[in-house]
């Protein structure tokens, strides 16, 4: 009979993990203990996961930059005939426009709370209002 | 467009809030955190498709940062970053097997564009039989070192076979401590053997 084929990737990966969940019971002293230079390996890691934190912000600034360019592009499409546009354009319209100028959202929209409460009619209405004030003309963010 | 906070989202932590837990991390901390990574990565073996452990802590605290989020009145920041590695381990592992014979490093890492990672691309000719190779030379070393002590024999064995720590207490008629003790002088000697 022949025996079963060991799977040692599996077996090294139990190990390991057990290893790794050893660490967390073990005292502060005996972690350190372990170590030979305590102070250069606690500087390298924590080196490490500042620059994480760092590329994490990064990164919110890139999608947040995608994310605007990516309205204007809408807005840019559908402003010129937004009263043809369908009711999840219009309120992707309205949103790109507070987004570039979050200042209107706070004047017209005073009582909700959030831009999702807003009701199909609410959306119609503003935008109406902000085409006759000429707002969806001008994109450009505002000035903090 | 302002939208308001969720509770849950007021108590997440901003990433300066993160960066200060960090420096606040006494050096036992940091190098808990450093241990378990390095471990996970070796259990990787060639999973791990040439990552290191700071590529794992990289990549866990970012993951973290954009999915989880720490929430520091509630969970302790070194669990957050120790439960965020074992996730992104596991994701690396559960990859690696779902690409079978030839692996490719895709570098799904969350970075900005402008950081060329130098794993992109990267790609592990190796067929299957040397990874297996490599792991059992692995595993075969360390049985080998401890093969003049019982215990820690008998908990390898049964890590082996996917047993947990309970199975191989109870089968192996070891109190936790003679448990935790054969667990321990594994670790020292697996730690030693790469020069900690």
């Amino acid at each position: 009979m022949t025996e079963p084929q060991r799977d040692y990737a599996d077996e090294l990966w139990n190990l390991m993990n057990e290893l790794a969940d050893s660490v967390l019971d073990a005292t502060d002293e005996e972690i350190l203990e372990e170590t030979e230079d305590i102070e250069a390996a606690a500087e390298g890691t924590c080196a490490v996961l500042l620059e994480a934190v760092k590329a994490h912000q990064r990164r919110r600034l890139q999608d947040a930059r995608t994310e605007y360019d990516q309205r204007v592009a809408a807005l840019e499409s559908t402003r010129a005939d937004w009263q043809t546009a369908s009711l999840d354009e219009k309120r992707s319209l309205l949103a790109a426009v507070f987004a570039a100028q979050p200042r209107l959202q706070a004047a017209l929209t005073a009582q909700h709370r959030e831009f999702r409460e807003l009701s199909d009619a609410d959306v119609e209405s503003y935008l109406k209002q902000l085409a006759e004030l000429d707002v969806m003309s001008d994109l450009a963010p505002e000035d903090e | 467009m302002t939208r308001t906070a969720t509770e849950d989202e007021e108590l997440e932590a901003t990433p300066e809030q993160v960066a200060a837990a960090i420096k606040a991390l006494s050096a036992a901390e940091l190098l808990r955190l450093t241990k378990f990574a390095k471990f996970r990565v070796r259990g990787l073996g060639h999973a791990a498709l040439g990552r290191d452990y700071q590529d794992l802590l990289q990549e866990a605290l970012m993951r973290g940062m954009s999915v989880r989020r720490w929430k520091p009145g509630k969970v302790d920041f070194v669990r957050f970053v120790i439960g965020a590695m074992r996730s992104t381990s596991n994701a690396w592992k559960t990859k690696a097997n779902r690409s079978g014979g030839r692996e490719v490093l895709c570098d799904d890492r969350p970075t900005s564009e402008n950081e060329a990672s130098p794993l992109a691309g990267a790609e592990s000719s190796a067929p299957s039989p040397d990874r297996r190779t490599m792991a059992r030379a692995q595993v075969e070393e360390i049985e080998k070192r401890f093969e003049s002590d019982p215990q820690v024999s008998e908990v390898i064995a049964g890590l082996a076979v996917g047993m947990s720590g309970p199975e191989i207490m109870e089968a192996a008629k070891m109190t936790e401590n003679e448990y935790r003790a054969a667990v321990k002088r594994m670790r020292r000697a697996v730690v030693r053997g790469e020069g900690s």
